[in-house]
């Protein structure tokens, strides 16, 4: 809005702008969405090969990526969700009713590659209900997806009962084993959908409307934008998300049974708070959710191989969300009004 | 704001170290000679009673062979959340993991991972029921045969062989109790001992204290001249118990069949049951423990038939499908009840 630089600039020395515009790419930097990531994702890796020397290890850490694939689909489509000012609450019973549902179509001989199509538009499905919901009827997202967590997980489980579907083919399953050099297949594809996904949300008109939406919806309105269709593309997306996963766990795992994807979209809204997104919309990068993924298989890994007792790691992992939450809502706040050597203290520039 | 960041870098430091601190201190000592052997023991979830008798007796039976052993548990017991744990203790480079898996097929991967690496692979209390290829050795609990029986064996001592009894069971599906019930009919006809036993219905009460009570209750009033009900499964016999004490129906209707000492505890010492059969969770364990340690120094080598020594526990023989029977059940009563805590 102001420009108060401009009534520094002529008085100041042209050394003192420099060292000014320094300081200002320094706190920028910091200011970024995924810097505290990067930072905790580098003290991770340091901490994790202090405490064990099994820890540093590209294959096995490439290797235990695996395992959060399905949760990483989930939380890329959640950033979109997110940074719109909205949330997802049912993805995880939305994976598991979609992998529930294609099991079941494929032991009812459904061939392999239809069901594979048939997980995406399932998922789409689920989360174009959700969309319809949220957008057209003008309810809350919080409580529409509080509501279809339950009914997707009841379906599912009313659906599947105490048993498991499994007898996939044989070219299907095993995702996780298919390697190129060192690096597991599915750990590519969701980089490649990241990568995807991180131009659609920087460089595309879609991207700049949910954006716009996470900031000010009453704004966005008024700029002439169809808001309702932007909550319905971000809800799509997530089910879109719902059906990747489902295919990943059911070519990783194996078996489908009632008790997975159990508490996952938490794990996928802590990879997007933990990777910078502002929980109130509007700020936040797919860099970060992936930066924020690959800090949860360091930290996990790193305290796995030192035999750190289950309930450890998830406080650990709560407190470290906290604390990134924390630090980046400090960093948020820093006025870089005024103009001030590096090294100066923040609260300083108040003064 | 260097300042910042440099107090950010050391804070999170601390917040890991320490949670690496309080996890070697309570997870056994994670030391990695070149030569001794580490055992790691992988229960179905954390938080679940029934494996704590199971991790002591594993511990006893790696300190007799001067095994290191740990465990680690996953927080949920579904198909998934024991592959990343599997993964980093092959990382660790463990020489035997023991592991009641929490799905018969979702590990097979991960499993052969492990065992193209060296490390033998024992499997407890549940197996691997059409993967056995997977693992090395599994160990099991009793057999459904000896069971069955057993639990005939126990009813018929009770009600003096003679007269009408009731099964309450588990959920309809339930695998280990369906086979149980199978063996107990054809004990039932084949045995002339047990000729004058009838057995009059089979009910389920879903492993849920108030349906099993209900149906427990039911039988009561179905049946005025009821003799016994068995009840094989640990919720159901409690509930029996519970149904016949406040009929105040504990001279007339025997109950017995499959519980946990501490569950069962108050019904012995009040006399509404005389006696009733578990297998031992801690047995189960040593054994396991022992097996891991015997295949891990390659004293074992696994194939149907093959006698061993299992420390305090005497000889076992290697059974179909390498598979290792714990022992025949053990009959709890007023007289040897306090020498049990689980």
């Amino acid at each position: 809005m102001s420009t108060p630089t401009l009534q520094y600039e002529p008085r100041e020395a042209a050394m003192s702008s420099l060292r000014h515009r320094a300081a200002r790419l320094v706190l920028s930097t910091i200011k970024q969405p995924e810097t505290m990531t990067c930072v905790l994702l580098l003290v991770a890796l340091g901490v994790g090969s202090s405490m064990s020397p099994f820890f540093l290890d590209a294959r096995y850490l490439l290797d235990k990526t695996s395992s959060y694939i399905p949760v990483g689909f989930m939380a890329l489509a959640m950033t979109f969700v997110i940074i719109a000012a909205q949330i997802d609450l049912s993805v995880a019973s939305g994976s598991l009713l979609t992998a529930v549902i294609s099991a079941w179509a494929h032991s009812r001989g459904v061939p392999m590659p239809v069901v594979m199509v048939l997980s995406l538009l399932i998922g789409l499905g689920l989360g174009l209900f959700n969309g319809v919901l949220v957008a057209y009827l003008k309810l809350p997202s919080l409580v529409v997806t509080l509501g279809t967590l339950a009914l997707y997980r009841g379906l599912a489980q009313g659906w599947i009962g105490d048993g498991r579907i499994s007898g996939f083919p044989q070219w299907f399953l095993g995702i996780d084993y298919v390697k190129l050099g060192i690096v597991p297949l599915p750990l590519m594809l969701l980089l490649g959908v990241a990568a995807a996904l991180g131009l659609i949300l920087t460089r595309s008109t879609f991207g700049r409307k949910v954006f716009a939406l996470g900031t000010n919806e009453s704004a966005t309105r008024y700029s002439a934008i169809d808001v309702a269709r932007v909550k319905l593309g971000v809800f799509a997306l997530s089910g879109l998300s719902m059906g990747a996963a489902a295919l990943v766990q059911m070519s990783q795992i194996r078996t489908i049974d009632q008790k997975q994807f159990r508490s996952d979209e938490l794990l996928a809204i802590t990879a997007v708070v933990l990777g910078g997104t502002s929980i109130f919309g509007g700020r936040g990068s797919i860099l970060g959710t992936v930066l924020a993924l690959l800090l949860l298989v360091v930290v996990r890994s790193a305290m796995g191989v030192a035999n750190v007792r289950v309930e450890n790691q998830l406080a650990i992992i709560g407190s470290m969300l906290v604390a990134s939450v924390l630090l980046s809502d400090i960093f948020s706040r820093i006025n870089l009004r005024a103009p001030k050597p590096i090294g100066l203290d923040p609260g300083a520039s108040n003064a | 704001m260097r300042n910042t960041v440099a107090a950010l870098l050391i804070s999170a430091w601390l917040l890991l170290s320490i949670g690496c601190d309080t996890g070697t201190g309570s997870a056994g000592s994670s030391g990695s000679g070149g030569s001794t052997i580490q055992i790691v023991y992988i229960p179905k979830n954390t938080g679940n009673p029934y494996f704590d008798p199971l991790i002591e007796g594993m511990k006893k039976a790696c300190e007799e062979n001067g095994a290191v052993f740990s465990t680690v548990a996953p927080d949920s017991a579904d198909a998934t959340s024991q592959i990343p744990l599997i993964k980093d203790q092959i990382q660790r480079g463990v020489s035997a993991i023991t592991i009641s898996p929490n799905s018969p097929d979702a590990l097979n991967p991960v499993l052969e991972e492990a065992r193209s690496r060296g490390i033998k692979i024992v499997t407890v209390d549940s197996d691997l029921t059409g993967n056995e290829q997977y693992r090395d050795v599994g160990v099991l609990t009793v057999d459904p045969q000896t069971v069955g029986e057993s639990q005939i064996e126990l009813m018929g001592s009770l009600i003096g062989y003679r007269g009408k009894f009731a099964i309450l069971s588990a959920t309809t599906d339930a695998p280990n109790q369906n086979r149980w019930i199978e063996v107990m009919k054809q004990t039932l006809e084949s045995n002339p001992k047990y000729r004058q036993m009838q057995l009059v219905e089979i009910v389920y009460g879903n492993d849920e204290p108030a349906k099993s009570l209900t149906e427990a209750e039911a039988l009561l009033t179905k049946y005025p001249d009821l003799a016994g009900i068995i009840a094989p499964t640990t919720v159901g016999v409690a509930a029996a118990a519970q149904a016949v004490e406040t009929a105040k129906k504990a001279e007339q209707v025997k109950v017995t069949g499959l519980g946990t000492p501490n569950q069962m505890r108050r019904f012995i010492k009040n006399g509404t049951v005389k006696a009733f059969a578990l297998w031992s969770p801690y047995d189960e364990g040593y054994l396991s423990g022992y097996v891991a340690c015997l295949l891990a120094t390659g004293k074992l080598s696994p194939a149907s038939g093959v006698r061993f020594t299992a420390g305090s526990l005497g000889e076992r023989q290697i059974r179909e499908k390498n598979v290792v029977i714990t022992g025949p059940p053990v009959t709890f009563t007023a007289d040897n009840i306090d020498q049990y805590n689980f």
